[in-house]
């Protein structure tokens, strides 16, 4: 099972990735997952309980075309200042299994949006998260945070 | 590419479970279910086996109104067939003790049902030696209330005070912030005579709470049944 570790200081030079233990020469690291909708496609809480669909793949540098899939297993990506960690251990790599972090706080509940690209053939470094936050009296709220 | 699967799960069971309670709590609200009235009809002294009517039952010889049940009917009963007694003479039949109709002997007590004492429980109340406030008023009317086993007079106030009262037959609602009487304590025994127990804040405090979540569990089923979408606000950090 994959346990992916990507780390970065806010530079190529300072970016890794690593899979158990090994360090993994990468092209990009692409993970979406959408959720927290209901079925109008309107926001809702439930996070990941909403169902939703994920993708999360790297393209190493010696076969930019081949896409190799990161779960089932743990995907750790460490940003100055943030901390986004995804895991979803079940064999068939199923939705509703999927667990979310944020800053060390769970967010299964509440996540609807958690995007990161990482290319360095296009130079492309982008990433943020949404989370639904609902209140008890004022407007519910849909939070994203701008990682990069 | 690998994709999660994509599930769309939404529970019809729960949505319309959410509806059967709220109708099950404006229901509840709405009823006014006299459940100590009903016990009483059910076992009424004047309404049933001993309202004491004449020829209720035994009645031989007669028919039923006037005559109208003649055809096809024998004349040994009102309700056909030949009544009979059995052997003994007793009004409702043979095998019975001279002593009584329903058999048994009669108690040491003087009443019929083996019970002395007086009727019912008395009400809710305390005494004190404390002239309640009330005591110094012109009371606008005076009744009586059953305390410790005795009528005693009660001073009446007017207004809201007289539910105080009601807790001299107190119902089960009573104890439920829907009814005033919950928000007034029991009447209060002073120099032979009753004085409204005066306003119970605490149940007030209580009654205040109980509504304030009330409200929430209504607000909260209305908005999770979807009848009412809430504003959404974007922000971004």
């Amino acid at each position: 099972m994959n346990n992916v570790v990507f780390s970065t200081g806010g530079d190529w030079d300072s970016t890794t990735l690593y899979n158990n233990g090994s360090e993994v020469l990468a092209t990009q690291l692409f993970v979406e997952l959408q959720a927290g909708v209901d079925e109008d496609g309107q926001p809702a809480a439930g996070g990941i309980a909403l169902g939703g669909e994920m993708t999360a793949i790297v393209r190493p540098q010696e076969n930019p075309q081949q896409e190799i899939g990161i779960f089932p297993g743990r995907l750790e990506l460490n940003f100055p200042g943030h901390a986004i960690v995804i895991e979803n251990t079940h064999p068939t790599f199923a939705f509703e299994f999927t667990r979310v972090w944020y800053n060390g706080r769970e967010v299964t509940d509440k996540v609807m949006t958690v995007y990161v690209d990482v290319n360095a053939a296009d130079n492309i470094v982008k990433a943020y998260i949404t989370l639904f936050k609902p209140h008890w009296i004022t407007a519910d709220e849909v939070a994203t945070y701008n990682i990069v | 590419m690998i994709h999660g699967m994509t599930q769309r799960n939404r529970s019809l069971a729960a949505k319309w479970l959410r509806v059967g309670i709220v109708c099950f709590l404006a229901a509840l609200l709405a009823l006014n279910v006299d459940v100590v009235a009903a016990q009483r009809r059910g076992g009424s002294f004047g309404g049933g086996s001993f309202g004491g009517r004449s020829g209720s039952f035994g009645r031989s010889g007669g028919s039923f109104g006037g005559g109208g049940f003649s055809s096809g009917r024998s004349s040994g009963g009102s309700f056909g067939g030949t009544r009979s007694y059995g052997g003994g003479g007793g009004l409702f039949g043979g095998g019975r003790s001279s002593s009584g109709s329903f058999g048994g002997t009669r108690s040491s007590g003087g009443g019929s049902f083996g019970r002395s004492g007086s009727f019912g429980s008395s009400g809710y109340g305390r005494s004190t030696s404390i002239a309640p406030s009330y005591a110094s008023r012109t009371p606008v009317r005076t009744g009586t209330y059953y305390y410790q086993g005795r009528s005693v007079p009660a001073h009446y106030y007017g207004g809201w005070s007289g539910y105080s009262f009601y807790w001299g037959a107190p119902m089960w609602y009573y104890w439920t912030p829907f009814h005033p009487a919950f928000y007034f304590s029991p009447p209060v025994y002073y120099g032979g005579v009753m004085y409204p127990g005066g306003f119970n804040w605490l149940h007030f405090f209580f009654g205040v709470i109980f509504f304030i979540l009330l409200l929430g569990f209504i607000l909260w089923l209305i908005g999770s049944m979807g009848g009412r979408r809430k504003r959404i606000r974007y922000t971004t950090y």
